[in-house]
């Protein structure tokens, strides 16, 4: 019952994206009592000729359910390499099944992507507005960490076996906590009292999470 | 450096008990060394210090003992040449003891270490050193929970200060296998049981070698494959260890890990063909249930093991009092007055160049000033940003030197500093005074000296002192010292004549033994390359040679290197024989090879170089030192460009670890400095001895006033005569020694007074140059001084010896590192190279009409 509902509310904000006009006849018509009892929750308003619109409750619970799809998308497109359709296919699924404060972490993880694969822009939800910036991602490759920050190892995603090795025995290993001291000319980190010099091809092999900045932190206390 | 080799423990029941150092690179492993031997090992500040073994007596708990120094390292799955070595020490020598040297401020990446010992079962201990800079960083380490927590002896040590050293000595009686034991998890649990029933009996505890080859390793992988055929072959009961010692040193000598190719040789397989085939099977099993590495997988349990016992036994405190005051007293008084320093340095420099472009006159200083306070803002600005997140001073200083803008002007004054020490003092002052009022020459008294002539040794105020002092008399009458040339000759007078062979071959004006050789390498060669030896010592010791590292790693990236190859590369200009044993520390073969090369064509050596500067100086004007310098460095970087596209291999890449920014301890740096001279003269003072002999021989037989002006020299300038007056434009020796009496009164600067058998050979240079190149040098500044040379000349010849054959003890050890093959093909190359280079840079001289 509601997953068929939140279908309703999905085809009725994807149209209105594309522009379409909102008529009742575009809904399969054994949604009929779907629509009234909808409309009787106050999602939506049925007009005397036909047309539909969403209210503003179920505008703010449809973006909810868009947002969680695309983030679904980019998640298992991006991050987990899966084909297009099978992302699609797993995208519906995790539409229905995952919480606001699930989805809020999957887009911090992802840096708060702004659209999804296909190029639908994706709703702001609340982590993206406290996000002052709003397009930082959390997890990124030491290469793309500002000199200055803080950051914890994550995982290496080295394919050399030597490398990887040279760099766990100097304790370059998952939850290890650094600072990128500088970028230029080559990358410099400080793991405790160790400072490695390193090349930019090792550092993108290195996935760190994000700390936050000491100075922030002071100033939100 | 050189020191004893491992493999002199042929015999094992009549040897002393051998105690192992190991421990990560750069944490004091060969100071505890020298400590406790009395050996001295070169000790820096960087790591890959020590490439080679060295072994020493000593006297520990009441024992005599045998005390091993190993390099550094991070695994004892060995991932490089020099932790393969020390690894092998661990297996061959079976230690009594392996006194573990960690860091304390590193407490993490030691214990990493630790646990690998205890699967190994070596019985163990520990020193904790550095310990007064962990304090200083506000940490603490409870020893006693430590060693309760691995049942080893902990003891803390300052080496450096030799503290607890003593106490290390006594704990080695109680030193004892870790009793750390890791859960690796079911899966490599489950392949750890299955491997250890197939394994040979190695000196090596078996779980230990089933995680190392589960892991990858492919030394010992060949080590447990040449056993099985051996125990299968029944050849068990002869003694194992020489033949592993035997294929071990080959191992370090070929560049290990990069002949993979080695491995595979068929022959190998024979019998112990299944048991192999069983051991990898399981190998790959295991792997096939992880997506990651398995090495990978055991790293990151082994990391978590350890993380445990930090958290146990580690605390952090606040920097203590002292610290804060040392940090106040450097924001406020030592970081400003440093970076004016600095800045005036660079901007006076810069200035200098822009003054000979656009004439900057009488504005000149102002602009240098300007431009210091400019920069000196700057700096104090960086400084006081990253205040309060460096928790040193050492870190911070660290950043700064190695900061992509700030670095440079810091360069340029270390640099300066290095040229004023050893081009302009050592090479300059220096090498005049003990040339011109020491040794002397043979023919004429030299003037003397009074004790105003010492004020150079003592700049600043003395110097000033000095001068005042004479002015009205003060410091005495000059000693009437004739010179030890010119004492020797009068000895030499009361004894035999000046005709007589033996007067001729120990002070003969051209080709004494005395006369030239002992007093080139004394007078020239020993400030020079003393003064360099110091330098390279203290940038060394402060940790700046592996920032240069970091700021210059992009331009070795050009050559097929990384920033890594800055420490050999810049030892070159102090030894090349010493360089190309350290190009050790470089991550594979193909970096080795063309840091060899590089070092042999385009680097030399501080002797040459001093040598280079006085005839540069001589020659006059900023143009032939620019034109030399340009020439030189343009030839390295086409040259290693070229190389690096010829030879095929993995980019080179750069992970280093950066050591940190310390006050060089003076000791230290003087019986380094005191320790590579003794190395460089007992290499170069025999060769010199040598080649002069040589030449003596060359003009003496065959000698005939008509025919053979020079001997049989004579014979080989004609040979050479194609090349070195057609190609090098170089003057003919054989003509020129008509109307050389005209030549010879024009120059007014000349040091030996020409007699009438006085020789200018340009072959003699060439000659000279296949034993020491600085000696060849030393041929062209007697000519140019003579006036054979006109100044074009003698810098074609300059950038033609430079370039030309590595001395004779490079050459050695080239052929001892990277094998007799690699030693041809780079002296084949260099010879024809460096003639040729020579021949273009003559006509571009000529279009341009250089000193003609």
């Amino acid at each position: 019952m509601n997953d068929k509902i939140d279908e309703i509310l999905e085809l009725l904000y994807i149209t209105d994206e594309r522009g379409g006009s909102l008529a009742e006849a575009g809904i399969w018509p054994e949604a009929r009592n779907l629509l009234n009892s909808m409309a009787a929750d106050g999602l939506v308003e049925i007009g005397d000729d036909g047309p539909l619109a969403m209210t503003n409750a179920g505008r703010a619970r449809a973006e909810q359910i868009i947002r969680l799809h695309r983030l679904a998308e980019r998640l298992l497109e991006d991050v987990l390499e899966l084909s297009p359709s099978v992302a699609e296919e797993g995208a519906c699924q995790f539409e229905h099944c995952l919480s606001t404060d699930v989805a809020d972490s999957i887009c911090t993880l992802l840096g708060h992507p702004t659209t999804c694969p296909h190029g639908r822009p994706i709703p702001r939800g609340e982590c993206c507005r406290r996000e002052k910036r709003g397009v930082e991602p959390v997890v990124v490759p030491l290469s793309e960490l500002e000199s200055g920050k803080d950051a914890r190892v994550l995982y290496i995603g080295t394919k050399h076996h030597d490398r990887l090795d040279r760099l766990t025995s100097m304790g370059v290993l998952p939850g290890a906590e650094l600072r990128l001291h500088q970028r230029r000319p080559t990358f410099v980190i400080q793991l405790g009292e160790t400072t490695l010099a390193l090349d930019q091809s090792i550092a993108q092999d290195i996935f760190v999470r994000r700390k936050a900045d000491r100075a922030k932190k002071a100033m939100g206390q | 450096m050189a020191c004893r080799n491992q493999d002199t423990s042929g015999n094992d029941t009549a040897a002393p008990p051998t105690i192992a150092l190991v421990g990560n690179p750069n944490v004091g492993k060969s100071i505890i060394f020298s400590l406790l031997t009395g050996r001295y090992v070169v000790v820096s500040n960087y790591p890959g210090t020590t490439v080679e073994v060295s072994s020493g007596a000593a006297r520990v708990a009441g024992e005599r003992v045998e005390v091993v120094d190993t390099p550094g390292v991070n695994s004892l799955i060995p991932r490089s040449e020099d932790e393969e070595v020390a690894r092998a020490i661990l297996l061959d020598r079976r230690p009594r003891a392996v006194m573990q040297v960690l860091d304390a401020k590193n407490l993490r990446r030691g214990l990493l270490i630790t646990t690998q010992l205890a699967e190994m079962g070596m019985p163990a201990l520990l020193a904790l050193n550095m310990w007064d800079e962990a304090m200083d960083r506000g940490i603490d380490i409870d020893g006693d929970r430590l060693a309760r927590a691995l049942g080893v002896p902990v003891v803390k040590t300052v080496a450096t200060q030799k503290k607890g050293i003593g106490k290390l000595a006594s704990s080695v009686a109680d030193a004892a296998a870790p009793t750390v034991r890791i859960d690796y998890g079911p899966a490599i649990e489950e392949a750890i049981a299955k491997l250890e029933p197939l394994l040979p009996e190695l000196p090596l505890d078996k779980r230990a070698m089933a995680l190392m080859l589960l892991a990858g390793d492919p030394g010992l992988e060949e080590r447990v494959e040449s056993e099985i055929q051996d125990q299968r072959a029944g050849t068990e009961s002869t003694p194992i260890a020489p033949h592993r010692q035997g294929r071990g040193r080959r191992r370090r000598w070929r560049g290990g890990r990069d002949a993979d190719t080695g491995r595979e040789d068929p022959t190998r397989h024979g019998p112990g063909h299944y048991t192999r085939d069983a051991i990898g099977a399981v190998c790959s099993e295991l792997q096939s249930k992880f997506s990651e590495p398995v090495s990978y997988v055991i790293s990151k349990k082994r990391a978590a093991h350890v993380d445990g016992i930090v958290a146990d036994v580690m605390t952090m405190h606040r920097p203590s009092e002292s610290t804060r005051l040392s940090r106040a007293a450097f924001f406020y008084l030592v970081a400003p007055v440093l970076s004016l320093i600095v800045c005036y340095l660079s901007a006076s420099i810069l200035v200098g160049i822009m003054n000979k472009f656009y004439g900057l006159g009488a504005n000149a200083g102002a602009v240098t000033w300007w431009l210091a306070a400019l920069g000196a803002v700057c700096y104090l600005v960086a400084v006081f940003r990253w205040e309060k997140h460096a928790n040193s001073i050492s870190a911070l200083v660290s950043r700064i030197v190695m900061h992509p803008v700030l670095a440079f002007p810091v360069l340029a004054a270390a640099l300066w500093i290095v040229y004023k020490l050893v081009g302009e003092f050592g090479a300059g002052q220096c090498v005049d005074f003990i040339e011109n009022r020491i040794f002397g020459n043979t023919i004429e008294p030299a003037e003397g000296f009074g004790l105003v002539d010492l004020n150079m040794f003592f700049p600043g105020i003395y110097y000033y002192l000095a001068e005042i002092a004479d002015e009205f008399g003060l410091l005495g009458p000059k000693i009437p010292f004739a010179g030890i040339n010119y004492y020797l000759a009068q000895l030499a007078d009361l004894v035999v004549s000046r005709d007589d062979l033996i007067y001729q071959l120990l002070l003969d004006e051209q080709a004494g033994l005395i006369s030239i050789a002992i007093t080139y390498s004394f007078a020239i060669v020993l400030p020079v390359v003393g003064f360099f030896f110091f330098a390279f010592a203290l940038m060394e010791d402060s940790g700046y040679l592996p920032r240069l590292a970091v700021m210059v790693d992009w331009l070795f990236k050009k050559i097929g290197l990384n920033g890594k190859a800055v420490l050999p590369m810049v030892l070159g200009l102090g030894c090349g024989a010493m360089a190309t044993l350290t190009t050790r520390i470089l991550g594979s073969r193909r970096e080795r090879v063309i840091a060899t090369f590089l070092l042999a064509l385009a680097i030399p050596c501080s002797a040459q170089l001093g040598i280079i500067s006085l005839v540069l100086a001589d020659i006059g004007g900023g143009g032939a030192f620019a034109i030399y310098v340009f020439v030189i460095i343009s030839q390295f970087l086409l040259v290693g460009y070229l190389a690096s596209k010829v030879l095929k291999g993995r980019k080179a890449e750069f992970l280093l670890e950066v050591p940190p920014m310390r006050m060089p301890r003076l000791k230290n740096v003087v019986v380094k400095t005191l320790f590579r001279i003794t190395w460089f003269m007992k290499e170069a003072v025999p060769l010199f001895m040598l080649g002069t002999l040589a030449l003596f021989i060359l003009t003496r037989v065959g000698y005939n006033e008509e025919t053979r002006p020079m001997g049989l020299l004579t014979y080989v300038e004609r040979l050479g005569a194609p090349i070195t007056t057609h190609w090098l434009g170089l003057p003919d020796s054989l003509e020129a020694k008509h109307d050389h009496a005209v030549a010879g009164t024009e120059s007014d600067n000349q040091i030996q007074p020409q007699t009438d058998g006085g020789r200018r050979s340009t072959m003699e240079a060439f000659i000279m140059g296949f034993l020491r190149r600085d000696y060849a040098t030393l041929s062209i500044r007697t000519n140019f001084k003579s006036g054979f040379y006109s100044s074009r000349q003698a810098l074609v010849a300059l950038v033609v010896i430079t370039l030309f054959v590595p001395c004779l003890a490079s050459l050695f050890v080239i052929v001892k590192e990277r094998g007799a093959a690699t030693a041809a093909i780079i002296v084949c190359f260099i010879v024809p190279y460096a003639f040729f280079v020579g021949g273009v840079l003559d006509k571009l001289l000529r279009l341009m009409n250089f000193g003609s």
